[in-house]
């Protein structure tokens, strides 16, 4: 960031305020008028906050200690190197040599980098920080602010965008014929500075097929047809241009009822854009507690700076369970929010975070999984231990419980913090492993057993007929909660007590018996939606002039066709078009897209399926990879395609992607 | 709603206008001025009191259940922390508020442009009431707001759900969950409430009180306040009147009927209730919820009658509102606890 080196000169020449000299600088950058200053400008002041007790910033009387000390912990003490980044560093190392590679040249096919991820994987920060590294200024889109009126809004916001993207890009060309020198020194005096775009607000595009998001991708695409080369023309070396940025954050795990108006890079982008030559994606991850802890460690270390105090030691107990949160904002906040004690550099006493006291846990972690799994535990591990009150008559021994659990159903949800559907959806997930018992015959009665009631409770549930709206809310309400509870007290009814959890066959990773996982049905929306979309363009196409000269008949697109086509017309077109295109040399990008379908149509089936008892093919929730299995399949694909380059450079971005974050 | 002195509260005894022309809904009249007096959560509000004296509010999302006293608190964080600039330095948007993405664009952006003087670590607040039901383009849009404009202005969500919130807002708040509160603490305010209005009340009167709002603060006092204005005297009968829903002491006696096999008493009872003009709605979920609660039921008997239960409730739901559905619901209630062999065909040779 080039407003960073040009700061300091400002500073020493002139005693004028930090914030004025910032100000300043701002203005003169700005291309969208009389915005309010920007998020970027964090760093300026974390650098500033950081370095309150420094002798050479504490020779500057303006800066302000009073604001700095009333932002929030997350503003001020983010990273001010990448050093101190806590995000994976191959991660990081992808996105540099991603960006350098566009603007010096060597990546000059490549356009858009999408950066996606959960909330407070740290994908803002890190492209601020490489920006500043590289000597690259950010141009960044904002989303105006109230200077449209209601109705025409939308469509004038997103003529603002296009001006925005075809000012920016034509800007970009114009300056940049510098000697694409990396060094930030150099760079900022010259005139020759790099540029950035950088996108992280979109317009609002909550349907489908709103003329925003329409317009919105048309102006990407305009963007990326204008700029990029095309491959052909590879040989023309073209002048290296302005790469886009665009930070989505996604949402990885989500429930049913998120799942309709979440927002994905799919749903943004669409398929043309991300399946576009010049579009790299890179996936961030939740972070890994191990490199969280020391994020935190980090903070905790600079707030003692900034304080002039004693560092605050939350305990070791507190800051696990922070440190796995996975989204280093909120842990932050959260530490901040714990640290509010009486004494200024104590915690406070009686942490609720303890997992043994019970039912205390007040403030929540977010995403509530921590909540989740503990509850899906207690119903999972079915213990008992108070005597039973009342018994069944004596005509039905075999319905005899001795003990009870300690905590009825009704308890369960009220502490549960999850809605009752991934709730529910994580029992059915986990039960299997925990019918385990001496005689098969046993294991398989409670087996059947507890899968009649989910089945019950499945049909109980008013998820099915949400639909047409039936019944008030309140009365759905207690739909849900009738159906939590057949779950719940048909799960733990029919385990055998004591619970002894079965090893997990199979050889499916080296998995232990008491890891709970996280439903994979609630992962692959995301994927199935990609899916699905791409099934329409394919059949879109086929529909069209008969591309591929399979005449297909009018309604081949409705829901009944569809399982037909996709099962069976749909790999024969592949292999046939495959032969087709072998003969002709080319390989045109309609071939990348029938190929998927069909690649990933098998893949759904095989392990999206509900045969779960079979093939445990949940994954383990710590490690949080919702993409790890589609890897084995992808390797077979390239494995049996062999020489297809344009694909196989595809599939190693995407291998690229998949690496662990975790130490 | 004025500002009050810390001491004039105290315990939610006081009223907090004296002297009114018409009678507030005592919802009001007894909503908590300051934090000592919420009922319920008392570690969340004790972290709560130490921002409202040490300032620095972190963003926050507080969820849970209706009427356990979200939005009181933080109202009363808000109060507290601010002192007299409270007019001038929170904007409150509800669900009856219109919060669509322009409302976001303008009018909050414009708050949190505006300056107030206010005292060291202290900031104004956008309290946005019943987030959940914001679209998330709205939601999206706050996003960057927050970020901003977070040295002058930190915003408080109270919302049902916190899921409904959408990440990235979630990933800049602290979470705070509420806890559903106990009979206990219901019954406490209830009886503070009932002597500083002068209503008489019998145990039976209480006991229906909070078996009906089922831990919401909010629709206890209500009921309370109604069942006193139209009968005077608060008792379980008049309770179950004005909140118009079968007694459960009724229902209580049917399911037991039940699990006893003695269909016929238990039909009479549905007979009495049926006549007594409840829907099939009301009697369908007292039924579920006395289920839930009667000790003398059996592990496995409270599974299948919660579950048959839950089939003939969807069955209403979808539409089915007869009385046959619920005489149906019982006859396969009745059967559940009755030895099999009783239902066996006779055999072939029997013939």
């Amino acid at each position: 960031m080039i407003r960073l080196a040009d700061q300091k000169p400002t500073i020493t020449s002139r005693p004028i305020p930090l914030r004025t000299a910032k100000r300043k600088v701002d203005t003169l950058i700005r291309e969208e008028e009389n915005d309010p200053p920007r998020a970027s400008q964090k760093f300026l002041k974390t650098r500033n906050g950081f370095k309150a007790s420094t002798p050479a910033a504490s020779t500057q009387p303006s800066a302000k200690p009073e604001p700095e000390a009333s932002r929030p912990w997350m503003e001020r003490f983010a990273p001010v190197s990448i050093s101190e980044l806590a995000v994976h560093k191959k991660k990081v190392d992808d996105v540099r040599s991603w960006i350098e590679g566009v603007v010096c040249g060597a990546r000059r096919n490549q356009r858009l980098l999408l950066l996606k991820g959960p909330a407070g994987s740290g994908k803002t920060t890190t492209v601020q920080l490489l920006a500043r590294v590289l000597g690259l200024r950010i141009n960044e889109w904002r989303n105006p602010t109230g200077t449209m009126q209601s109705d025409e809004g939308f469509v004038s916001m997103s003529a603002q965008f296009e001006d925005f993207m075809l000012r920016s890009g034509t800007f970009g060309t114009l300056d940049l014929v510098g000697d694409g020198s990396l060094n930030p020194k150099s760079s900022h005096s010259s005139e020759s500075e790099k540029r950035m775009i950088l996108i992280e607000e979109f317009p609002n595009t909550f349907s489908r097929t709103s003329p925003a998001l329409q317009s919105f991708r048309k102006a990407v695409q305009l963007y990326l047809e204008s700029s990029a080369p095309s491959p052909s023309s590879f040989s023309k070396a073209p002048k290296p241009a302005t790469p886009i940025v665009m930070i989505i954050s996604e949402t990885l795990l989500s429930t049913s009822t998120a799942a309709a108006d979440s927002f994905t890079a799919h749903r943004l982008l669409g398929p043309e854009i991300l399946g576009h030559h010049a579009v790299t994606t890179i996936e961030f991850r939740p972070i890994a507690p191990t490199i969280m802890a020391k994020g935190l460690n980090l903070v905790l270390e600079k707030e003692a700076r900034a304080s002039g105090g004693k560092k605050k030691n939350p305990g070791t107990a507190l800051l696990k369970s922070i440190a796995e949160i996975g989204d280093i904002r909120n842990a932050i906040s959260t530490l901040e929010f714990y640290s509010l004690g009486k004494g200024s550099s104590s915690f406070m006493p009686s942490l609720p975070l303890n997992k043994d006291a019970e039912g205390t846990t007040d403030v929540d972690i977010r995403s509530s999984t921590l909540d989740l799994f503990h509850a899906v535990g207690k119903v999972i591990y079915n213990k008992r231990t108070d005597p039973q009150a009342a018994q069944p008559p004596p005509h039905l021994p075999h319905l005899a419980r001795p003990l009870k659990p300690p905590i009825t159903p009704d308890a369960l949800l009220t502490e549960l913090g999850a809605d009752t559907s991934t709730f529910v959806a994580t029992v059915h997930e986990n039960y299997v492993p925990s019918c385990k018992s001496f005689s098969a015959e046993d294991e398989l009665d409670s087996l059947c057993a507890c899968a009649d009631t989910l089945s019950d409770a499945d049909i109980l549930s008013p998820d099915r007929w949400s639909g047409n709206g039936v019944g008030a809310s309140a009365q759905a309400l207690r739909q849900e909660d009738l159906s939590a509870y057949v779950a719940i007290a048909g799960v733990s009814f029919n385990l055998p007590y004591p619970v002894k959890r079965a090893e997990p066959h199979g050889g499916y990773r080296k998995g232990n018996a008491n890891h709970i996982l996280y439903p994979i049905s609630l992962r692959v929306w995301r994927r199935v939606e990609e899916i699905g979309e791409m099934v329409e363009q394919v059949v879109a196409r086929m529909k069209g002039n008969g591309e591929w000269g399979v005449g297909l008949s009018g309604d081949a697109g409705g829901d009944r066709v569809k399982p037909e086509l996709i099962l069976e017309r749909l790999p024969y077109l592949a292999q046939i078009e495959r032969g087709r295109q072998r003969k002709a040399g080319g390989f045109p990008s309609s071939m990348t897209d029938l190929s998927k379908v069909v690649m990933f149509g098998r893949g759904i089936r095989e392990k999206g399926g509900d045969d779960d008892e079979d093939e445990p093919n949940g994954e383990q929730w710590t490690t949080d990879a919702p993409d790890d299995w589609r890897k084995p399949q992808k390797a077979g694909w390239v494995r049996s395609k062999g020489t297809v380059g344009k694909v196989t450079e595809k599939v190693d971005a995407l291998v690229l992607d998949d690496d662990d974050i975790e130490d | 709603m004025p500002e009050s002195s810390t001491t004039a509260a105290r315990n939610g005894l006081k009223p907090s206008t004296s002297n009114a022309p018409y009678e507030l809904p005592w919802v009001e009249k007894y909503r908590p001025i300051i934090l000592d007096d919420i009922v319920g959560n008392t570690e969340t509000i004790d972290r709560l009191k130490v921002i409202a004296k040490d300032g620095n509010m972190p963003h926050v999302i507080i969820s849970g259940a209706p009427g356990i006293g979200k939005t009181t608190s933080i109202l009363c964080l808000a109060r507290q922390l601010l002192g007299p600039a409270y007019k001038e330095a929170v904007l409150e948007l509800n669900a009856s508020d219109e919060r669509g993405i322009d409302v976001v664009r303008t009018r909050i952006k414009n708050f949190a442009q505006k300056k107030v003087t206010l005292p060291a670590g202290r900031q104004k607040i956008i309290i946005l009431d019943e987030a959940d039901s914001m679209t998330s383009g709205a939601q999206q849009a706050l996003r960057r707001t927050m970020e901003i404009y977070s040295n002058t202005t930190r915003f408080a969500f109270a919302a049902n759900a916190s899921n409904k919130i959408i990440e990235p807002l979630q990933s800049r708040c602290a979470i705070l969950r509420y806890a559903r509160l106990t009979d206990a603490q219901v019954l406490r305010r209830l009886q503070q409430i009932a002597t500083a209005e002068k209503v008489e009340v019998t145990d039976d009167g209480l006991a229906a009180l909070i078996f009906a709002a089922e831990g919401d603060m909010r629709q206890a006092i209500n009921n309370l306040q109604s069942t006193a204005a139209g009968f005077g005297l608060v008792n379980g009968d008049n309770v179950f009147r004005v909140v118009d829903s079968p007694h459960p002491i009724k229902v209580q006696a049917m399911v037991k009927a039940c699990y006893e096999g003695k269909i016929d008493a238990a039909l009479d009872s549905l007979k009495e209730l049926w006549d007594l003009g409840y829907s099939c709605h009301d009697i369908i979920s007292t039924m579920f919820r006395v289920t839930k609660s009667i000790p003398a039921l059996s592990e496995h008997a409270k599974l299948e009658f919660v579950r048959e239960i839950g089939f003939t409730h969807m069955r209403i739901l979808e539409g089915v509102q007869t009385y046959l559905q619920l005489s149906g619901c019982l006859a396969r209630l009745c059967k559940i606890n009755m030895k099999p062999a009783l239902f066996k065909l006779p055999s072939r040779d029997m013939i």
